[in-house]
């Protein structure tokens, strides 16, 4: 029997009030051969939803939006700041995608018509889509710190996305002289990679202790207490006890002025000019998260974490650092996760069956020195329309742990980039 | 009258009869693209092992009562702190049971 006979006959039933017995089966073949998905940000959460699709159901029509050629990873680039990795390894094309059937198309995009359901694109077409899912990470609140304007970026660089900004930074390290002052300024929460900044000062500081040593590096934290605080003072009180000083919100901590072109930093009290500064402003959603109607007042996208459809628009599904997923972190872990619940929880849709509530996790590791590192793992219910950490469940490495420990989380951390990097890019 | 409804009848009949059939001769497919609860819990596992089991480190080998075996002890090792360690605390036996047959199925 052909699928045209099989159809007819479905849909003669359906006509007849007979469906209920067969929808789902109906609804599966039906779609199989023209089930159109638009994906939207090619980042670990775009990349690995795609792959996840295609793999699980190779007649979809999967569209990546993705205006760059090639990925600049985050995870592992303080590595690069810290001069011991080179950039070129965080780099992925989209290949491994296309040679999976996977249509990648590199072009921005623009208008999103829910009701139409079709994305226009910068090179002016517009795709139809049945299902669009947004991935499209974080955009930093320029205005959120006086004086940070475009030359502030350009001189200031956050490097918290990626790409030539982080080799912008790894130089202007290797550029200063011993005896320099380094600043890192962290964004109060929530921010992309939680426990990013104290990674990144680990490594600097490393750089700083065999090359520079000399020189300081001070945090301005607008928090009081962050991720992995106790393993990485620890660590800094053994390994850099000259270097790093971490000053929190209550301490003067927060930046709330900078000035580029005198390299200067501002504090309530007190105007720092250090040689090199890293600010990290305050971040929200992706720009076209907020174009298309898909933010809160918060400036990040509500979701239903059963399978991430927004709660403001339909059949548009948001995964990643732009979501509100707390208690998970905006991590690419968590995106990739999420990446995946969200694909497999539409193709369920796709056969008629209903999205099931499941156990989610986070896994995130943390260099503390080229090679060893430190971890936090998370382990999360979808149920009931919200995200619970599961009681005594995830957690720290132990404090005080063993060096060989540490060693052994460093190579995880390694095969965790690897597979993770491999199940959003494949092999390119 | 009559005789157009029986007809009607007979023909939503072989309808239901064909569409029946129909649907079991598709159900090996279906089910393949029906997505178990074991599949969606196994998505953070691959996010390391890979969704064949042969990413780092290498589970693919591991039969379905070993894997069940591994995880439950991580999970009742009160002393353990591995990521594994920390990680199987939050799932319930029966998460342990349909990962471990999933990943299982995957190796056949």
């Amino acid at each position: 029997m052909t699928n045209l006979n099989r159809r007819h006959i479905l849909s003669g039933l359906s006509f007849l009030g007979a469906s209920s017995l067969l929808e789902g089966t109906a609804f599966a073949q039906n779609i199989q051969n023209k089930a159109r998905i638009v994906i939207i940000g090619g980042g670990f959460g775009g990349a690995t939803a795609a792959m996840t699709l295609k793999k699980y159901a190779p007649n979809f029509d999967i569209t990546l939006v993705e205006p760059k050629t090639s990925y600049y990873a985050c995870p592992f680039s303080n590595l690069v700041i810290g001069g011991v990795r080179d950039t070129t390894a965080q780099s992925f094309t989209y290949a491994g995608l296309k040679a999976l059937g996977i249509q990648v198309v590199h072009a921005l995009a623009g208008n999103i018509n829910s009701n139409l359901k079709t994305v226009t694109l910068s090179d002016k077409t517009s795709r139809p889509y049945d299902k669009l899912i947004l991935s499209p990470g974080i955009s930093m609140q320029m205005d959120s710190i006086d004086g940070y304007d475009a030359e502030a970026k350009n001189r200031m660089p956050h490097a918290w996305t990626g790409g030539s900004a982080t080799a912008k930074l790894a130089k202007q390290i290797t550029d200063m002289g011993d005896g320099g002052t380094v600043v890192i300024s962290v964004p109060a929460a929530p921010y992309r990679c939680p426990p990013g900044p104290y990674e990144r000062a680990s490594l600097i500081a490393h750089y700083l202790k065999y090359y520079k040593p000399k020189s300081k590096l001070i945090i301005l934290d607008a928090k009081d207490s962050f991720s992995k605080q106790d393993l990485f003072q620890d660590a800094w009180a053994e390994l850099y006890p000259n270097i790093i000083e971490w000053r929190g919100a209550s301490n003067d901590g927060r930046v709330i002025k900078v000035d580029a072109r005198e390299n200067k930093v501002f504090t309530d009290f007190e105007t720092l000019t250090p040689d090199v500064a890293n600010i990290i402003p305050p971040q929200r959603a992706g720009i076209i998260a907020e174009q298309s109607g898909l933010t809160d007042i918060s400036g990040w996208c509500p979701i239903d974490p059963i399978d991430f459809r927004s709660t403001l628009k339909k059949d548009i599904y948001v995964i990643g650092d732009a979501t509100i997923a707390a208690p998970m972190p905006k991590s690419a872990f968590s995106a990739a996760v999420q990446a995946k619940i969200c694909a497999l929880q539409i193709l369920r849709e796709f056969s008629g069956r209903a999205p099931i509530p499941t156990t989610l996790t986070n896994t995130c590791y943390s260099f503390i020195d080229p090679e060893h590192a430190i971890s936090i793992t998370g382990v999360y219910s979808n149920a009931d329309q919200r995200l619970t950490t599961i009681p005594n469940s995830g957690g720290l490495s132990p404090r005080n742990a063993r060096k060989s420990g540490m060693l052994s989380e460093a190579h995880q951390a390694r095969d965790w980039f690897r597979s993770m990097s491999y199940n959003a890019f494949g092999d390119a | 009258m009559i005789l157009k409804l029986r007809a009607l009848k007979f023909v939503v009949l072989c309808l239901t009869f064909c569409a029946v059939s129909a649907c079991q001769a598709q159900t090996k497919q279906t089910e393949t693209q029906s997505i178990s609860q074991g599949a969606l819990l196994s998505v953070a596992c691959a996010n390391c092992h890979s969704r064949s089991g042969q990413g780092s480190p290498n589970i693919s080998d591991l039969s379905e009562a070993r894997m069940q075996k591994y995880l439950m002890y991580y999970k009742s090792d009160i002393a353990g702190t591995s990521v594994m360690h920390r990680l199987s605390r939050g799932l319930s036996d029966e998460d342990i049971r349909l990962i471990s047959a999933y990943y299982a199925q995957k190796n056949d």
